[in-house]
């Protein structure tokens, strides 16, 4: 007894050590890439947002100048900020809504619902720039929609990507369209999920219809809404390549998004200092939209424990 | 021990594969005594890439086998945005292609050419027009040679002017002829007469003709709100809204679409540089296309010389094998090669070789309109804004053309925001 309890602990340790040893290797290709591609260049924008950064030539240290310039001076920054906000708060709930309404649609009654999930789930997997080359040659004045419109109402519509009113509807139209697909998916599986005892106890006292939607599965699935909405919000604030391709900013600046400001700043005006500034308030903006997400979750996201 | 061997090595393998990313070069390496010098130019498509492909071999062959060089093309769209991602990575390439109107942005990037260094490139000042090398010229220190020299033109599909029964237009043309015309072509035929752009010097050039103005003046200030530019491009706006003579660009980030339009047959006329020429009167195309200079305003014919070049790297580490290459490609052999593309030569011995290149059918046509759109015609003038405020414009225009805002109030909107 005692020569073995002599020896054992040397040798979990001997183990314990080689196993640190094999466990460091292991992570360490994932380390090393987190730190090449990820800490490296937060730091970097971190570095590069306190400086006159000129693409190429002499860099300053000015403080929070680029942050000071952003905020009162730049002509662009605030409406691209608006667009971006006015972006999310008009497409995260049709996003949502619809994503619901479809996965509630393809529920498990319907015959064939996996090809109908395969064909709502396309535009996720097609690549944006042909999502947005689609769209245009639908929404454009001698396009499909205008086309229809004309020949079956005699009605001219208004030209839909270079319209005041209607450019920044036109570019959520088409992300709804494009990522519904994606939110589609995480509500079925959720709604899949869904005890049928609960179900069948809520039918036999009664509940049915708008009334089991609204007090039985939307609580019930919550935390997968909750989940859809985190996740969409912040896609929703880094938008860049719908207004890019389908309307490029226009007209005027009413669909410049935060991130297309970030990106003219940087590769197209050689500004990087001021970028990597605006860089950092998309993200204090995200990181707050977020923690307020979760806040507010507890009052209204249900987890079965 | 094995095991901790492995754990070592695979991190030194991984913290390589991770360094090796960081220690990209230049663009020029030299292996088993050949160095590579990577030329960088714009290309948009498999033809345009052939074409450079040529040029390229006529040059290897002048510098000979010490010196290999390797192309590399983005699109002319992407093409600066690349350029400064690389300028900020320190990775510009050693011979890299620049555009005049951009120089202002870039001049840090450049070696400037003294006689010395056109000396190694086998390159001399005379074998230019005077105005040719302003265009590659910064605060009068030369950054790069040119391999073209342009203007902008009005191009017209001949068949649509005949079907309108209206005559064709002539290099002496006046701005109400076009206008006129324009009408016309619109009303007979059903199609319009003209295309609008978005485009930078694509649409600037009809309201600098007519005021007889450019948008930076002469202190290389932006002048956008000249209450004589602002009349002009007034009149250039109303050209959709009022005259319904040419349709509205359907967004603004179609930048090609006045070219399509032309091309497809669906406006007469349109404004595009010197560089399309033989495209737009290629027989090929299913009509007769043709080329005049712009027509002119009421302070007479005005144009602007504009045009694109190669400078060398300054950070490049092999600068004498990057001038060899960039004389080779800018000098007389690669004219000529430019010249039988169906590229206006940038010096003045080979200018001829292009007249002669062309096929009989728009040879005639073709001389008369460059012999008259470079008669007179000025030095672009550009300034550091430059290159946002052109960024920015076709986001204005494209409300100016949907009849929602104001030329006035775009230029004015332009001007605020970039007048620093």
């Amino acid at each position: 007894m005692r020569t073995e309890s002599s020896i054992r602990p040397p040798r979990r340790n001997s183990l314990h050590r080689r196993e640190r040893r094999q466990a460091f290797g292991f992570i360490t290709p994932a380390v090393a890439g987190l730190s090449i591609f990820t800490v490296m260049p937060v730091g970097l924008a971190i570095v590069m947002s306190v400086f006159d950064w000129p693409i190429f030539g002499e860099r300053e240290f000015i403080g929070f100048g680029n942050y000071i310039e952003l905020l009162t001076d730049s002509p662009d920054f605030w409406p691209a900020l608006r667009n971006s906000v006015v972006f999310t708060v008009l497409y995260v709930p049709v996003n949502l809504v619809v994503a619901l309404g479809l996965a509630l649609l393809l529920g498990p009654r319907i015959r064939g619902r996996a090809i109908f999930r395969v064909i709502f789930f396309i535009p996720v997997v097609t690549p944006i720039v042909a999502n947005a080359l689609v769209w245009k040659l639908v929404l454009q004045p001698d396009g499909l929609l205008n086309g229809l419109s004309t020949s079956w109402f005699g009605l001219t519509l208004p030209n839909f990507l270079v319209d005041q009113n209607w450019a920044m509807i036109a570019v959520v139209a088409m992300s709804v369209w494009a990522g519904m697909g994606y939110n589609m998916l995480v509500l079925t599986a959720a709604l899949e999920q869904l005890p049928a005892s609960l179900l069948e106890a809520a039918q036999v006292d009664g509940a049915r219809g708008w009334r089991m939607l609204r007090s039985i599965v939307v609580p019930l699935i919550s935390p997968a809404i909750f989940f859809a909405a985190v996740m969409t919000i912040i896609s929703s604030l880094q938008v860049f390549a719908q207004p890019q391709l389908l309307t490029g900013g226009g007209p005027g600046t009413s669909t410049i998004p935060l991130v297309m400001f970030i990106y003219n700043t940087g590769f197209e005006f050689q500004d990087l200092g001021l970028a990597a500034a605006g860089a950092w308030l998309l993200f204090i903006l995200i990181i707050g939209v977020t923690a307020m997400q979760f806040r507010v979750q507890k009052r209204w996201v249900h987890y079965e424990h | 021990m094995q095991k901790r061997r492995l754990a070592f090595g695979a991190m030194v393998a991984v913290g390589a594969l991770g360094f090796s990313a960081c220690g990209q070069d230049d663009g020029t390496s030299a292996d088993e005594g050949t160095t590579t010098i990577v030329w960088n130019m714009w290309s948009g498509d498999a033809e345009s890439e052939q074409k450079l492909r040529d040029q390229m071999a006529v040059a290897q062959g002048l510098v000979g086998n010490d010196i290999t060089i390797e192309l590399q093309t983005a699109p002319w769209a992407d093409f600066f945005t690349k350029l400064n991602a690389n300028m900020a990575s320190g990775k510009v390439a050693c011979v890299t292609a620049m555009n005049g109107q951009r120089l202002t942005g870039y001049t840090e990037a450049f070696l400037p050419l003294g006689e010395e260094e056109l000396e190694t490139a086998g390159i001399s000042r005379d074998d230019y027009n005077p105005g040719a090398l302003s265009v590659m010229e910064h605060d009068s220190t030369l950054y790069g040679l040119p391999y073209d020299t342009a203007t902008m033109f009005l191009f017209y599909n001949a068949d649509l002017f005949e079907q309108a029964g209206v005559a064709l237009p002539t290099n002496d043309w006046t701005i109400d002829e076009f206008e006129q015309a324009a009408r016309q072509i619109t009303a007979n035929t059903g199609v319009k007469g003209f295309a609008v752009s978005i485009d930078e010097f694509q649409w600037l050039s009809l309201p600098m003709a007519k005021s007889g103005l450019q948008p930076v003046n002469d202190d290389g200030e932006l002048a956008l709100t000249d209450p004589a530019f602002v009349e002009a491009a007034t009149w250039y706006g109303d050209l959709v809204t009022e005259a319904g003579v040419s349709a509205a660009p359907p967004s603004a980030a179609e930048t090609a679409w006045d070219p399509t339009q032309f091309e497809n047959g669906q406006a007469a006329m349109i404004i595009d540089g010197t560089w399309n020429a033989t495209r737009y009167t290629d027989e090929g195309l299913p009509f007769t296309g043709g080329a005049v200079r712009l027509p002119a305003g009421d302070a007479g014919a005005f144009g602007v010389a504009l045009g694109s070049g190669y400078g060398v790297a300054a950070n490049c580490e092999e600068k004498e094998a990057a001038l060899e290459v960039l004389g080779a490609l800018t000098g007389p052999e690669v004219q000529q090669v430019i010249a039988e593309q169906g590229g206006y030569p940038a010096q003045l011995g080979s200018q001829p070789l292009y007249f002669e290149a062309l096929p009989a059918s728009s040879r005639d046509v073709l001389t008369a309109a460059f012999t008259a759109g470079f008669d007179g015609s000025t030095a672009q003038r550009v300034n550091d804004q430059w290159t946002q405020v052109a960024t920015a414009m076709p986001n204005e225009l494209v409300s100016v053309y949907a009849g929602q805002s104001s030329m006035a109030d775009a230029l004015e909107s332009l001007q605020s925001r970039f007048a620093r």
